[in-house]
């Protein structure tokens, strides 16, 4: 099968996202603190291995993730990125991908916001 | 000439130590000074760096000495020990900087200085382990290059500016809220021209080198005068 080269926004919207989207909210919120920097270190931490189907099964051991079934199509699609250079974006660039997650919760969760003000 | 002697010879060679003729051990150089044997004390632990010989010569003298009238005329301070200072050499003049200058480390090291010697801890004797034209930061020798410095100072300087400790721009593991308030496209871009050399000597000096303006404690009259 043929694989790609991925660029960080990739990764974080096929792979990342959904990921942290599916983890559970028992998990995010007993470690409320600190679940940003958690994420990251697991994420890191996940990604010192030789397949993308390893790295996303450690992740979703280390952080209790059970991928929604919308997101499937698109976490199947990172799984046909190119393996070396997706696991070591992710561990030299686990930073800014973290970060771009974030960015996307907090857009994520301004919407959320507009629409409740506007019931 | 020795680090020592230009040092020594900058300060005006101030008349030091018991006239005894002979050979320095730590310099290596012939000349008067003090027996060794009489100076050296039992706390000395640098017998792996001394050569033969039997006095310690004036200019070595005058650079171990924890009671240094120069540098406290120099200083305008009482009781100064040259191992707490950082020492630098400029067409003839010597320049003792505390950690608090470092704004003026930064310059005197981009104007070629004949001896450059910046003490980190203040606790080791350095200045006898530098040699003149190489920059020796504490125990480290370095190759003088101040375009790589300067380049990267100006990677370096706006994440200190920006919040980030030195801790994390040395680790390369930064507090992501303080990204998010620095910006990531930003930091990323700094990062990516960092992340090559750290770990490098230059980048090393380059980060100790970095002060905010507020934290430019210019406790030495000289540094005060130039700015």
């Amino acid at each position: 099968m043929e694989t790609t080269t991925p660029t960080l926004v990739q990764i974080v919207e096929l792979l990342l996202w959904p990921c942290w989207k599916g983890s559970s909210d028992s998990y995010k919120a007993k470690y409320a603190r600190t679940i940003w920097q958690q994420f990251e270190e697991k994420v890191r931490s996940a990604a010192y291995t030789a397949s993308l189907t390893k790295f996303l099964e450690s992740l979703r051991a280390k952080m209790d993730i059970e991928i929604h079934r919308d997101d499937l199509a698109l976490v199947n699609q990172a799984m046909q990125l190119e393996p070396r250079a997706t696991l070591s974006a992710l561990r030299k660039e686990t930073t800014a991908l973290v970060i771009m997650v974030r960015l996307l919760n907090e857009e994520r969760k301004a919407e959320y916001q507009a629409r409740e003000r506007l019931k | 000439m020795t680090v020592s002697e230009i040092i020594y010879g900058a300060a005006g060679s101030p008349n030091i130590g018991e006239g005894q003729a002979g050979s320095c051990r730590t310099c290596g150089c012939s000349g008067i000074g003090t027996l060794f044997s009489k100076w050296v004390k039992p706390t000395f632990t640098d017998w792996d760096k001394i050569t033969s010989g039997d006095i310690i010569c004036q200019a070595c003298l005058f650079c171990f000495d924890d009671l240094n009238p120069t540098l406290d005329a120099k200083l305008d301070r009482p009781r100064q020990r040259m191992r707490n200072y950082s020492h630098f050499v400029v067409d003839g003049e010597w320049t003792p900087l505390s950690k608090g200058n470092k704004t003026r480390m930064a310059k005197l090291l981009l104007s070629n200085p004949s001896v450059a010697v910046i003490a980190e801890s203040g606790q080791k004797h350095i200045l006898f382990r530098a040699s003149p034209g190489l920059w020796q930061f504490e125990e480290s020798r370095i190759l003088p290059d101040s375009e790589a410095l300067a380049d990267l100072a100006a990677i370096i300087q706006p994440l200190y500016d920006g919040g980030f400790a030195k801790s994390e721009i040395h680790s390369g593991r930064y507090n992501q809220k303080r990204i998010l308030s620095f910006g990531l496209a930003r930091w990323h871009e700094n990062e990516r021209l960092l992340r090559p050399l750290r770990g490098s000597r230059l980048f090393t000096i380059a980060l100790f080198l970095a002060q905010k303006e507020a934290e430019d404690g210019d406790d030495n009259p000289d540094a005060r005068a130039d700015r």
